[in-house]
């Protein structure tokens, strides 16, 4: 140790300096990273910010515009179209409401992750939700040929919530099981505690990889080989039931034990 | 401005994110050097050999952090380097 009559030598205090330089010289460099990267994610989301305005004014618009081109040639006002012709038309307006549809799907989703999409909080009952929308999604699977069903305990599902998008997350969600199932069943079940209400949504489809879970719920966060299984995925399906639910402050999660052996879906949303 | 003038003040503003208002002072130290205005980032030389200044001043910081703070003065300047002549890159910064 150092006293008044051993003070510290030349060579000690510029060692000392050095280091102390050197400690400095690495916050600021980090300091400097970290800049940069929130430069580009600023860049990033501005540029996903901009895509969207051009989705909803440009892309949207113009489906909009068609589908009612479509339409208006259906209603025989431009003359009476021959058969083979209303055939065309009624498929054209079929695919512009698919594609108005996707649109929406993405333009709702990233709202919902950016906290942007409004909410009408009300009383509401959870129950004939989920039945309304359980009934629709049964006669999908059904179609698919696969086997679907609908258990729920007894009692109150009362809580406070946006009945339209909670109900369209939860279609979401088995649309999301239906979609990635090719044989099987999915499973639903609706209960409830005193303090939260719980959905669950199980299948026998391809199953979630550990590192596809990660990035399940993020935008245009789709599995590896998605697309390969469902072509019509956009990746925001997931993203917008994650953002009504924590807007609901509650939580979404999914739990598989890997590629081939199915999935199960909750969200748990406190009343 | 100089681009001597820009390799100083370039030097003592990178020298600044790492050690704070100190790098203004030793650079106040540097003969040759004058500080106009230190919230402006204004200097000047005074008469005498310009490259020779700026070694004093990449001398000064060296002398009290070492060769760390010889490589921030260099890696603050390099683009401004890359545009001068050999001749004209003062010999601290080659």
């Amino acid at each position: 140790m150092q006293n008044e009559n051993n003070p510290i030598s030349s060579e000690e205090y510029k060692k000392v300096t050095e280091e102390l330089y050197k400690q400095n010289l690495e916050v600021v460099r980090l300091y400097k990273q970290v800049e940069k990267l929130n430069q580009d994610l600023k860049e990033a989301n501005e540029g996903q910010a901009s895509l969207m305005h051009f989705m909803n004014h440009q892309i949207k618009g113009r489906f909009g515009n068609a589908k009612n081109i479509f339409a208006e040639l259906l209603t025989d006002d431009y003359g009476v179209m021959p058969e083979e012709t209303k055939i065309l038309l009624q498929k054209g307006l079929e695919e512009t409401d698919t594609g108005i549809n996707y649109v929406q799907g993405i333009l709702k989703g990233a709202s919902a992750e950016t906290g942007q999409l409004p909410y009408e909080m009300k009383p509401m009952d959870m129950k004939p939700i989920v039945e309304e929308v359980v009934k629709k999604q049964k006669e999908y699977a059904e179609r698919k040929g696969l086997a679907f069903n609908f258990s729920m305990d007894s009692g109150d599902y009362k809580m406070t919530g946006d009945s339209v998008e909670l109900g369209e997350a939860v279609r979401n969600l088995i649309d999301n099981s239906i979609n990635y199932t090719p044989t099987g069943n999915i499973n639903v079940t609706l209960s409830h505690g005193d303090k939260s209400i719980k959905l669950t949504v199980k299948d026998t489809g391809v199953g979630i990889s550990p590192e596809d879970k990660g990035r399940l719920f993020k935008a245009g966060g789709r599995g590896a080989d998605s697309l390969k299984i469902n072509t019509n995925a956009t990746g925001y399906g997931l993203v917008f039931v994650k953002g009504v639910v924590e807007a609901h402050k509650g939580k979404v999660w999914v739990e598989s034990k890997g590629r081939g052996q199915g999935s199960a879906f909750y969200i748990e949303i406190p009343r | 401005m100089s681009i001597l003038d820009k390799i100083v003040i370039k030097i003592i503003k990178e020298q600044e994110l790492i050690i704070g208002p100190l790098a203004w002072s030793e650079a106040g130290k540097v003969s040759g050097l004058q500080i106009i205005d230190l919230r402006k980032g204004e200097v000047i030389f005074n008469n005498g050999d310009q490259k020779s200044v700026v070694d004093k001043l990449v001398a000064q910081y060296d002398r009290l952090f070492g060769q760390a703070s010889h490589e921030v003065s260099k890696e603050a300047v390099a683009s401004l380097v890359a545009d001068m002549s050999p001749a004209e890159v003062p010999s601290s910064l080659k």
